[in-house]
């Protein structure tokens, strides 16, 4: 049994005692106050809100919620851009767009663009992620951040290729929401020299981390790593296009997972997210991104489990 | 009287640093080089109480109920005036150039917590508490965010996120060496504050 195997076996016998403890609660109908949740085993080293979202699909499943139907999610696309660098035309919109379709359909996730806007600015066009010129950005041009996708292009600094926010963020930070990706990211670009990051696969990957996912390698080796238990522990990110290798992490037998979407291969070598991956999309959009789910006949139930973690 | 001048125009100049960019200032490493006996590139000792006088201050200075990451980003832009107004006269050497293409040039790469909080309770207990627990805080303000972004982020290749990150962890290293106790600095490496990589190594062009 592997690190990860005893984890997991940790985790569901601590989830089965919390289920049939809740199952109990809920043959007598909803109890008054929600059932105190469970911290199986050591607490990972890691910060309050990962701990927390562990919790909320701990809680999920200790009441049986499932977020069933398909999410229909808005996208509003905010092309930042300086002279004609940055511009993008729509057929590229659209091509990435479909790209996300194909990738989230597993998830019953559907993006539909719903507003595309230009923007020249400079220091807009090259900000970085914690700066004035992003929090002015996003405060000035986010819109309805509960309701959709904000996605904006623009060339960020310091070799970023994009970065995102995550679910557990947005009641914080309301008006930051949402994904930033590099102009020439996206798919369908007329480009004389071809590029390793030019198929799409920043948008895919950053609107993996909004929607709840980290990095493949987020960890290393140290446990719950990605909190994904189908993908292998990873030491370090990939880099190009590796060839499948054994994970190096002690205890770990599975190959490192250099095709996942949500590590750093090259384009043209990401290929799939995990079924774990696809629940924990549901989960997390169900969950923190509310506004967007269709399940809002199970309101009450949800907004219960929110007092009980929150 | 004209160095007089000349530093409190380098005052100027570090002060009006943009607050763009909090928490990033990969020059912090230099300065924990420089604090060395060996240093490359020497730097006169009231210039160094200068910066840890200033440094003092604008700790001292912050509202100490500060929580949030964003509120400690205008005080993070005031200390990463300090440590440029700090470096300025040197910039221009010929020790410093060569000291940025050689082999001695180095960045953090990891900050190890163990070792930071042992640093910040030396601090603690030589600097005054209200800058020790603002410096403190500052550098788990940056962190967060170093953190945050490396969560969420897709970078190029992994020198890019390295260099990145270097320049949150080199700021937290230069900030936390002004409070140091003086008679402590020629202990103090980088490697006090974790692993390093070589500037070149990392793609350091500045």
């Amino acid at each position: 049994m592997n690190r990860r195997e005893f984890l997991m076996s940790s985790a569901c016998a601590c989830l089965a005692t919390a289920t049939a403890k809740v199952d109990a609660l809920f043959a007598q109908e909803a109890p008054a106050t929600a059932p105190k949740l469970y911290r199986c085993g050591t607490p990972p080293p890691t910060p309050a809100a990962k701990i927390q979202a562990n919790r909320v699909i701990t809680a999920l499943r200790s009441y049986r919620v499932n977020f069933r139907g398909k999410t229909v999610i808005p996208i509003r696309f905010h092309i930042i851009h300086q002279g004609t660098q940055g511009y993008l035309p729509d057929r590229q919109l659209k091509a990435q767009v479909a790209l996300l379709n194909r990738t989230y359909a597993p998830a019953s996730i559907e993006f539909k663009i719903a507003d595309v806007n230009l923007h020249e600015n400079e220091s807009w066009f090259t900000h970085e992620p914690g700066s004035d010129a992003e929090v002015e950005m996003k405060t000035t041009l986010g819109t309805d951040t509960a309701g959709s996708l904000n996605i904006y292009t623009a060339e960020p600094g310091g070799g970023l290729l994009g970065y995102a926010t995550f679910p557990w963020w947005y009641a914080d930070t309301p008006q930051l929401d949402g994904v930033v990706i590099h102009h020439a990211s996206l798919p369908n670009a007329s480009r004389a020299q071809p590029w390793p990051y030019d198929l799409g696969m920043t948008a895919v990957h950053e609107v993996g981390h909004w929607a709840g996912l980290y990095h493949t390698f987020q960890g290393g080796c140290e446990a719950p790593g990605d909190d994904i238990v189908d993908t292998a522990y990873e030491q370090n990110s990939a880099a190009g296009c590796p060839l499948r290798q054994p994970s190096v992490c002690p205890g770990e037998t599975r190959f490192d997972p250099v095709e996942n979407y949500m590590d750093y291969s090259d384009d043209s070598c990401m290929k799939h997210f995990t079924p774990m991956q696809y629940q924990r999309i549901k989960d997390m959009v169900g969950y923190y991104r509310y506004k967007l789910s269709p399940q809002t006949s199970r309101s009450a139930l949800l907004e219960q489990i929110r007092k009980s973690i929150e | 009287m004209k160095q007089r001048l000349v530093l409190l125009a380098c005052l100027a100049l570090g002060f009006s640093a943009s607050p763009a960019l909090a928490f990033k200032n990969i020059e912090g490493c230099d300065i924990v080089t420089f604090a060395a006996p060996s240093s490359p590139v020497p730097i006169a000792a009231e210039r160094w109480q200068a910066y840890r006088n200033q440094a003092e201050t604008i700790l001292g200075a912050a509202p100490q109920a500060q929580a949030s990451v964003q509120e400690w980003r205008p005080v993070a832009a005031e200390l990463i005036g300090a440590q440029k107004s700090l470096l300025a006269p040197e910039k221009g050497s010929k020790a410093y150039q060569d000291y940025l293409a050689g082999d001695s040039c180095r960045v953090l790469a990891k900050l190890d917590a163990g070792a930071i909080e042992t640093l910040l309770d030396e601090v603690a207990q030589s600097a005054p508490e209200p800058a020790a627990t603002a410096l403190r805080r500052i550098t788990e303000a940056a962190r967060t965010q170093i953190d945050n972004i490396e969560r969420s982020a897709r970078f190029r290749s992994n020198r890019d996120k390295t260099l990145f990150a270097a320049h949150y962890y080199c700021f937290v290293a230069g900030a936390i060496v002004a409070l140091l106790p003086p008679e402590r600095q020629p202990g103090i490496t980088l490697e006090s504050f974790g692993n390093t990589v070589g500037c070149k190594e990392a793609g350091r062009t500045e």
